[in-house]
């Protein structure tokens, strides 16, 4: 059941009418209510920005017989209310529910506050699937804004609706929008018998949750190849830490080449080519890069110390890792013609699992300040390092494509949830699992 | 003859349980592994065997068996380990000192280059306003001050502010001045004219907030409370940090005082008294606060 | 029962002389006195005969009493050997019952190695028991074990895993210095994977941080 539970409360004005407000609710419980059903995740948004915008989303048009089993405004209004930066208008408030230009009526909405507003509707293409269109208003100025169409199959009512989601949010923003992505999770649950580590791939907001691995014994370190298809991820199947690679869309697996002692930390190069691995194999925690082609494996640290954690610069060239070869683990990144490593993190005793964002401009990376462990932003440019968290045991942190958003696992109340958290700190919100616990998130690249 | 019965339960006790445990421990692995890993021609270890958990026959701490060789490599071992994190901590220390080496490196770069252009605008500053050094009096304005400080100092502090080509700031003082020059010489129309203009011309810049101030005097001398008292306000909201900011909040309550609005007078004149108490005006509005 | 069997030769001695003389009636004083005499004798040899036998049967008697004994004897020395022999037994189990559980606690002394937060070290209070492992395995060169390490869930999963192997290669190592040889030991690290406790406090962590020897073979 996706719930979307708002602290800030929003101001609404009365409604005008009291039938409409009377059935549209009850067309949205219905609608709410049936595509509860598929999500194992819940979004509970716990802080948004101080003054999000007021758009309305208006149900889309369909005139098909039956239901459509997706409602395509709620959807989109979902992703947008996730982002922290919109405040959508209740169904019930609503004065009018136009789907063409002509029927729009801006005095009904400049009445509510409203300062954006979406219409929409649901075509069938010829080969029986779907058409979402959309047209996205100034309602200050009262013009278009942004007009577009998007095509899918059958089962794709809600992609299409995430696409639309996106080019609303670009056009509004000018910041790429991430709602039509996915993440990679692992949930636990040693209550039940047997006890269980799955690995499931979900929507960005949580839906569609599918089963990719199952075991009893631990899963670890989920990690997306570059094209999104693929997952490489760490399995104690057979008692100890191997590599596997795995395509999502066909199922098929293989193992790496696995040996003695630690396999571990897989990370997907730029181009898709190669995987950063971690092996002990020549005595201690080493980072070792394996092209996938050729099988070739090429060391990359040499140091008595741990080497663990890596993860790609944007040109691929340099790979950034945790290290504790200066005493306590800090964040190092060795160019590979060279082997030159340089330190990144000067502050604070504790600083790991480093990833950029994909413009190269952010490091987010895991610190310890005042013995708590926090989800921490690195600016590059000047060298700063601020805070994105408060909770106290924050890990595996995992940026969205278009760098605006940071999931990663917490703990509350003592089971491990996931949560995100925008880069400039302002928007927050949890997605804690029905049952057992979920941690180790990764969040795919675009879906293209 | 129990306690053979005793061993053998005993033993099928443990037995089975050693089997349950392994059965806990053997899962269902798709598709795998050693096929893979063999063709893909590297040494890729077999499954690994399974673990059994059988009592050792002999197990006792005697540390007479530690020979003296052992001993050494012991000790050699733990100096060993102990060096290692030595060089580590060691290690840090030097990336530390070195990062924040760079770091002054840079920061004393950039404080020479910025004290380097401060003398520069300052030096071209005073040359400029060499001249004007006359300090202009009003005879109902409450303090005095000197122009040719404000605009020296404001100045320095925005170094930028001289390179840009739209504003200049010898004009708007010239302009400033001859304003000022029509206030004292009493031609309160013309004075009011030229601050207008003034206005209208600099609109960012820095003399602004006490163009408007001024002309709020003079419309306070020419009996215009109304006007006058928009004019003040005018600084209160748009200048709060100005120099000014106490007499504007004065001579405003003066003003709403002349119009007859006394809650509003009160409310200024008290902010005086409450925001700048130091100041000469919160003197003068101790005595016409009611 | 020797003089009632006595008299009773007597009796039939006497009838049998009574009966003889009866029988004879008719005849003279010299047949009398010669059948007499043979009478006298045969009595006499009867007596004998009759003392001989009860001798005999005295004798016998005496045996078979005498046997009787011994047998009880016997079965007495039987019963205190089979006594002792059970004693002795019950000794035995009991010693190694004692020694097992000596065993047991030897080995639960010595089976799980604990680290400070961060560290390696191998702390003084260890090392006594991994000298005792040290001196079983190069004593046994067919004892196999796996050191397993592990960490407590603060920290990022994959540097623990890290940090779990290295608190266990700090034991093989200590161990290969005190004479085990490297192919007696397998490590292995599950990081904060396999905690014994789910808690988050300090002394939840505290045991987290480990390393657990395992013997495969002994």
């Amino acid at each position: 059941m996706i719930i979307i539970k708002k602290r800030a409360k929003s101001a609404q004005n009365k409604p005008k009418s009291v039938f409409f407000s009377v059935v549209s609710s009850a067309i949205f419980t219905l609608l709410v209510s049936f595509s509860a059903w598929s999500s194992d995740l819940v979004i509970e948004i716990t802080q948004g920005v101080d003054n999000p915008v007021p758009i309305a989303v208006v149900p889309f048009h369909w005139s098909g017989n039956n239901a459509l089993n997706e409602d395509v405004a709620q959807v989109i209004d979902a992703d947008l209310e996730r982002s922290g930066q919109f405040k959508s208008l209740k169904r019930s408030l609503m004065l009018s529910f136009p789907y063409q230009e002509e029927d729009v009526y801006f005095r009904d909405w400049s009445y509510l506050a409203t300062e954006y507003l979406v219409i929409g509707q649901v075509l069938v293409t010829d080969s029986g699937g779907y058409q979402v269109n959309y047209q996205l208003f100034d309602v200050q100025r009262q013009e278009v804004i942004s007009a577009s169409g998007f095509t899918g199959g059958k089962n794709d009512l809600r992609a299409l609706a995430h696409s639309a989601s996106d080019a609303i949010y670009e056009a509004l923003t000018g910041l790429k929008g991430a709602f039509r992505t996915r993440i990679a999770y692992v949930a636990a649950d040693k209550k039940v018998n047997p006890s269980y580590y799955k690995l499931l791939v979900a929507d960005a907001d949580g839906y569609n949750a599918k089963e990719v691995l199952k075991s009893n014994q631990p899963i670890m370190s989920p990690s997306w190849s570059r094209d999104a298809t693929k997952l490489a991820y760490v399995s104690f199947e057979t008692n100890r830490p191997a590599i596997y690679v795995q395509d999502i869309t066909t199922g098929q697996r293989e193992r790496i080449q696995s040996f003695k002692g630690i396999n571990g930390a897989p990370a997907w190069s730029p181009d898709g080519k190669k995987l950063a691995i971690v092996l002990s194999k020549d005595g201690n925690a080493e980072i070792y890069v394996l092209d996938l082609a050729s099988n070739k494996l090429t060391r990359v640290t040499r140091h008595y110390g741990i080497d663990t954690e890596p993860s790609w610069s944007v040109d691929g060239k340099h790979i950034l890792f945790t290290s504790d070869r200066g005493g306590k683990p800090q964040i190092y990144q060795v160019t590979l013609e060279s082997g030159w490593v340089e330190r990144l993190t000067f502050e604070g005793d504790y600083n790991a699992r480093g990833s950029l964002t994909y413009d190269g401009r952010f490091l987010v990376l895991v610190s310890r300040h005042d013995s708590q462990f926090n989800i921490a932003v690195q600016d590059l440019q000047r060298g700063t390092m601020s805070l994105l968290t408060q909770t106290s045991l924050d890990e595996s942190p995992s940026v969205a494509p278009n760098g605006s958003m940071v999931i990663y696992s917490t703990q509350d109340g003592g089971r491990d949830i996931l949560a995100a958290v925008s880069i400039d700190g302002k928007v927050k919100f949890k997605i804690p699992a029905n049952e057992g616990v979920v941690r180790e998130p990764a969040w795919s690249p675009y879906l293209d | 003859m129990s306690q053979t019965h005793n061993f053998f339960y005993l033993s099928l006790f443990v037995l089975s349980f050693s089997i349950a445990v392994n059965a806990n421990n053997s899962v269902p692995v798709t598709d795998l592994a050693n096929d893979i890993g063999d063709s893909l021609g590297a040494s890729s270890t077999p499954l690994q065997p399974k673990v059994i958990e059988p009592t050792p026959q002999v197990l006792k701490i005697n540390t007479a068996q530690v020979g003296a060789l052992a001993i050494a490599n012991t000790q050699m071992f733990d100096l060993v380990e102990t060096l290692k994190v030595e060089l580590q901590q060691l290690r840090g220390q030097v990336e530390q000192l070195t990062y924040h080496l760079e770091r002054l490196k840079q920061d004393q770069k950039q404080r020479y280059l910025d004290l380097d252009r401060r003398i520069v605008s300052l030096s071209a500053a005073s040359a400029a306003t060499n001249s004007a050094q006359a300090t202009p009096q009003v005879d109902q304005v409450v303090n005095t001050e000197t122009l040719a400080p404000i605009a020296a100092s404001e100045f320095a502090l925005e170094p930028t502010v001289s390179t840009q080509n739209i504003y200049d700031p010898e004009a708007e003082k010239t302009d400033y001045k001859a304003a000022f020059t029509l206030i004292r010489e009493r031609q309160y129309d013309a004075s009011i004219e030229a601050l207008l203009t003034f206005i209208k011309n600099y609109p960012q810049g820095v003399l602004l907030g006490n163009a408007h101030y001024w002309l709020g005097e003079v419309y306070m001398v020419q009996g215009d409370a109304s006007l006058a008292a928009l004019s003040f306000e005018y600084v209160i909201s748009e200048f709060p940090e100005h120099r000014k900011m106490p007499d504007a909040l004065y001579k405003a309550g003066v003003a709403y005082q002349n119009l007859g609005d006394m809650s509003k007078a009160n409310k200024l004149l008290n902010r005086v008294l409450v925001e700048y108490a130091d100041s000469s005006a919160a003197r003068l509005a101790q005595e016409r606060v009611n | 029962m020797e003089m009632g069997n006595l008299s009773k030769v007597i009796a039939s001695g006497v009838l049998v002389a009574f009966l003889g003389a009866c029988s004879t009636t008719g005849e003279t004083t010299d047949a009398t006195a010669s059948t007499e005499a043979a009478l006298v004798a045969a009595e006499a040899q009867a007596l004998a005969e009759t003392q001989a036998l009860a001798e005999a049967e005295a004798l016998a008697l005496a045996e078979t009493q005498a046997l009787a004994e011994a047998a009880v004897q016997a079965q007495a020395e039987a019963d205190a050997a089979e006594a002792a022999l059970q004693a002795e037994n019950e000794a035995a189990q009991a010693a190694i019952i004692a020694q097992q559980q000596e065993e047991a606690e030897a080995q639960a002394l010595a089976h799980i190695i604990y680290f400070d937060f961060d560290q390696s070290t191998i702390k003084a209070e260890f090392r006594a028991a991994l000298n005792g492992h040290a001196a079983y395995l190069s004593q046994n060169p067919s004892a196999n074990i796996v050191l397993e390490g592990h960490a407590d869930e603060r920290g990022t999963r994959e540097y623990n895993i890290a940090l779990g192997e290295r608190r266990g290669n700090a034991v093989s190592r200590y161990l290969v210095v005190q004479g085990v040889s490297v192919d007696a030991i397998e490590v292995v690290s599950f990081g904060e994977e396999r905690p014994v406790n789910a808690g988050h406090d300090s002394a939840s962590w505290a045991e987290n941080r480990r390393v657990e020897i395992r013997y495969i073979n002994y």
